[in-house]
């Protein structure tokens, strides 16, 4: 069984974001950046299997630019198997159609008989990418799973979907996607973390996927504008002289708040 | 045959497993509405039944499909391909819900199309159909289009 998670690097919720207001990208060193969240829960989930079946093969597979190297190693010091990092700098700003091509393009590279991912990035939030990915490899995918259960020619589990749980199942190869209400990921240890060191690690180029990134056929989303929110301005402070009452029903009435 | 208006913005309704149209339609059809002509996709087995109250809410024609309610998102992705290439819209608006996503991911990925996601209001302007988005929890405003 071979499983791929797809993790990605994202800026750290904990502080402030930034986007550039002349390129419209994302600010990257305006924020710690980390592996998001929910590709570690994913990455759980595949090394718990491996785990407890032998013979088990876990790759990372992550799309961002050369500093997002350790992020992925990091993925490797938890216990991936081998790491594949796609590199371009024709990356620089790619759209969500985009980005599925190559990681599907990557996934056909390494080979897979389970792709798993987070359901929804802290960064992003389009939720597509799992979609997308299975439709372009022509797989069934399942997202949203609250339980994943993975057998050697199938998975199934709880989606936790609009106003509704559902069982659901699907035949291997496919693409599942995963929520947060599976299970924290575990810490690297420093055996792994020198472990790491030694794993295959293997950073691919579009040229290595044969993917053209200015291709014209396809039709790509983009940033006509942005702003940024402008600073919250003081409140009003209305101090009692006998008419507070009167004053802040106004303020009421004014605001269109009754 | 129906004819399309130029216009038309292909809106993919969220019917509940209970058999009801999700509580964004109107929001959907709404926001349709303010850069073109709602025309509305169902796909449920009473999707019939359905139209009709799609029609109160702002849609100007409404496509059905049955689908085949024990497969995820694929039939209905199959039904809004077929749709888009009937209607040939300006845009396709579906709703940023779990299922809403997932066909949009698929469609998109399927036809080529660009995706804007996690929009928060659409806009027309003289290239064409432009999303407005909340990015960072609200510190930024983004406005997006296709090329």
């Amino acid at each position: 069984m071979k499983i791929v998670v797809l993790v990605k690097e994202v800026p750290d919720t904990w502080g402030d974001r930034k986007l550039d207001l002349e390129t419209g990208l994302a600010d990257r060193a305006a924020s710690e950046a980390v592996i998001d969240e929910i590709g570690e829960r994913a990455l759980e989930v595949a090394l718990s299997y491996a785990d407890a079946h032998a013979g088990t093969e876990v790759v990372v597979l992550s799309m961002g630019p050369a500093s997002a190297t350790a992020s992925v190693r990091k993925a490797l010091a938890m216990g991936a198997g081998s790491a594949v990092h796609v590199v371009d700098d024709g990356l620089l700003g790619a759209d969500l159609g985009l980005t599925a091509e190559v990681l599907a393009a990557a996934l056909q590279r390494t080979g897979y008989d389970l792709v798993i991912a987070g359901n929804l990035s802290t960064d992003g939030s389009g939720g597509v990418i799992p979609a997308m990915v299975a439709e372009i490899l022509g797989v069934p995918s399942a997202t949203a799973l609250t339980a994943v259960e993975i057998s050697d020619d199938g998975v199934s589990g709880v989606r936790a979907s609009d106003g509704a749980t559902m069982t659901v199942s699907a035949a291997l190869p496919a693409v599942i996607s995963i929520t947060e209400a599976l299970p924290d990921a575990r810490f690297p240890n420093f055996k792994g973390i020198m472990a790491a060191k030694k794993k295959p690690f293997e950073t691919l180029s579009l040229a290595d996927l044969s993917i053209e990134p200015e291709d014209h056929s396809a039709s790509r989303s983009i940033v006509l504008a942005l702003s940024e929110r402008p600073p919250r301005a003081a409140g009003v402070k209305i101090v009692d002289e006998g008419d507070a009452g009167d004053k802040l029903a106004e303020f009421l009435i004014q605001n269109r708040l009754v | 045959m129906t004819e399309f208006a130029a216009d038309s913005i292909l809106v993919l309704l969220d019917v509940t497993p209970s058999g009801q149209l999700a509580k964004s339609t109107a929001g959907l059809l709404g926001a349709a509405a303010s850069v073109g002509t709602p025309v509305a996709l169902i796909v449920a087995p009473n999707a019939a039944v359905l139209a009709s109250e799609a029609g109160d809410l702002g849609a100007a024609v409404v496509l059905t499909a049955e689908g085949d309610s024990s497969l995820l998102t694929v039939p209905r992705v199959d039904a809004l391909a077929a749709a888009f290439d009937l209607v040939r819209p300006d845009a396709v608006l579906v709703s940023n819900s779990i299922e809403g996503r997932d066909v949009a991911g698929r469609f998109a990925a399927r036809t080529r199309s660009g995706l804007c996601v996690d929009a928060v209001g659409v806009s027309r302007d003289a290239e064409g159909v432009v999303a407005h988005h909340s990015v960072y929890g609200g510190a930024y405003t983004v406005d997006s289009s296709v090329t």
